[in-house]
């Protein structure tokens, strides 16, 4: 049996934005995304290279990059996608947040929500 | 409309961030900004970030710790050797010790894209210069550190050469045995490689202290350890030394020669106390009877740090050994879909 990976808060989020973001997940969006996610906490671009990369190097997503765009200056883009041990990764970790969501719920009973409902960029 | 930065701010942009992100990184500070300053702000910000990343993902922090070591160990010897009574070179050492190995790192993080292995040869030669600019500085013999880390040097081009040979192999399979049975044999070169080098360098250390020995029992201890040195570098490159693939062999055929070498390999780590350990220790002890003599209280601090340094070989030779049992166990399965 292969060792899972094993992800933090931050990766679990860029994960995320990555699922969400499909066809179009490249660096500026999936910053969007994450900002989005990580209300109210600003994330910078430079914190999402690293993840990104750190993320890379555990094999849990792939990269390429695209035809050069001419509003970006003539320069490519680079995509990203999660493979399989990725979609894992972000299931477990999902499954673990709801475990400690339960466990904190049971203890201080239902938590209020803080009126930041994510939805996806085509239902804002 | 996106902002588009002047020639003169993208070279700029260019030349600090690394080459194996540039195109994407540029291209997403272009898209996201609309404005000089916005620009230069998230350029500022993003540089740190996609310059450790490089570093960490080329250089690697086992890599950098190597150089770091290797670099302080033979510049303390050269030194050592020039000037005997060793007068405060230790500290002096430090500034041209920390340019080579922050620059080497730099090096690596922004060497070529399509070359993940390969550096970048501007700042190969910017950091020889500065660290030897520091060592002048510093008032070293600058002829001897430039002989020092060109003796460094050497031996990361011929390690980095070894790198570069063969990428990790795609999944074990009967398609893939082969490319397998090669990286492992490369792997265990570049590991007796690595222990060669760290033996001459310890060898030499040895060497230097011995002119300086002032008892017969450390000059003792000092022969002995260099023998102790002698017997692992050839015990490594002789009965545990890499092996050729058999080239144009048959599945089968390379199978079984895999299987055999990393049972091999597997039954040469187990036996770790005995030809890797075990030389080091009659040295050892003559050089904490030596020093008994003179200062028991550094022996009674030092015994539990070599010992604990000792057990921890043993024990990283032990999982090894459990980790290639699991991948014998992977190519006997294998062998059962012939």
């Amino acid at each position: 049996m292969t060792k899972q990976a094993s992800i933090g808060q931050f990766e679990q989020l860029v994960l995320t934005a990555i699922l969400s973001l499909q066809d179009d997940a490249y660096g500026v969006k999936i910053r969007g995304t994450v900002n989005e996610l990580a209300v109210p906490k600003k994330i910078s671009l430079g914190a999402v290279y690293a993840t990104l990369d750190r993320l890379e190097d555990k094999r849990l997503i792939e990269s390429w990059l695209s035809q050069p765009t001419p509003e970006r200056g003539g320069r490519s883009k680079r995509h990203y996608r999660l493979n399989a041990a990725g979609e894992r990764a972000l299931q477990e970790s999902i499954e673990m947040s709801r475990r400690v969501f339960a466990a904190v719920e049971h203890r201080w009973g239902k938590l209020p929500g803080r009126g930041h409902r994510w939805k996806p960029a085509d239902q804002h | 409309m996106p902002y588009a930065p002047s020639r003169g701010l993208e070279r700029l942009a260019e030349s600090l961030v690394p080459p194996a992100c540039v195109e994407h990184v540029l291209g997403d500070l272009a898209e996201s900004s609309d404005a000089r300053s916005a620009y230069l702000r998230s350029l500022v910000s993003v540089v740190p970030s996609v310059v450790w990343s490089q570093v960490r993902r080329r250089a690697t922090f086992g890599g950098i710790a190597f150089n770091a070591v290797i670099t302080g160990t033979t510049l303390l010897i050269f030194l050592g050797f020039s000037s005997p009574a060793g007068s405060g070179s230790g500290l002096r050492v430090a500034a041209p010790w920390a340019i080579w190995v922050v620059g080497c790192a730099l090096a690596a993080a922004f060497g070529p894209r399509d070359k993940p292995r390969a550096w970048n040869r501007t700042g190969c030669i910017a950091t020889a210069l500065a660290s030897l600019g520091a060592a002048v500085i510093a008032g070293l013999p600058v002829i001897i550190v430039a002989l020092a880390l060109s003796a460094v040097g050497g031996s990361l081009l011929l390690l980095s050469w070894q790198l570069r040979k063969h990428a990790p192999p795609p999944p074990l399979s009967l398609d893939t045995i082969g490319a397998h049975a090669r990286f492992f044999q490369n792997r265990i070169r570049l590991r007796n490689l690595c222990e060669s080098i760290a033996g001459i360098v310890v060898f030499a250390a040895n060497l230097r202290d011995l002119g300086h020995a002032q008892t017969s029992l450390a000059r003792a201890s000092h022969w002995v350890l260099m023998i102790g040195v002698f017997f692992v570098i050839a015990f490594l490159n002789s009965r545990a030394r890499a092996r050729q693939v058999p080239i144009g062999g048959d599945v089968p055929t390379i199978l079984r020669f895999h299987r055999d070498e990393m049972a091999r390999q597997r039954d040469l780590l187990r036996l770790v106390p005995w030809w890797y350990l075990g030389p080091f220790v009659p040295g050892m002890l003559l050089m904490i009877a030596a020093r008994w003599q003179t200062s028991a209280a550094a022996v009674l601090v030092g015994l539990p740090v070599i010992g604990g340094v000792f057990l921890f070989v043993w024990w990283l030779n032990v999982k090894g050994a459990l980790l290639l049992d699991g991948e014998i166990h992977k190519v006997n399965a294998l062998e059962g879909e012939l």
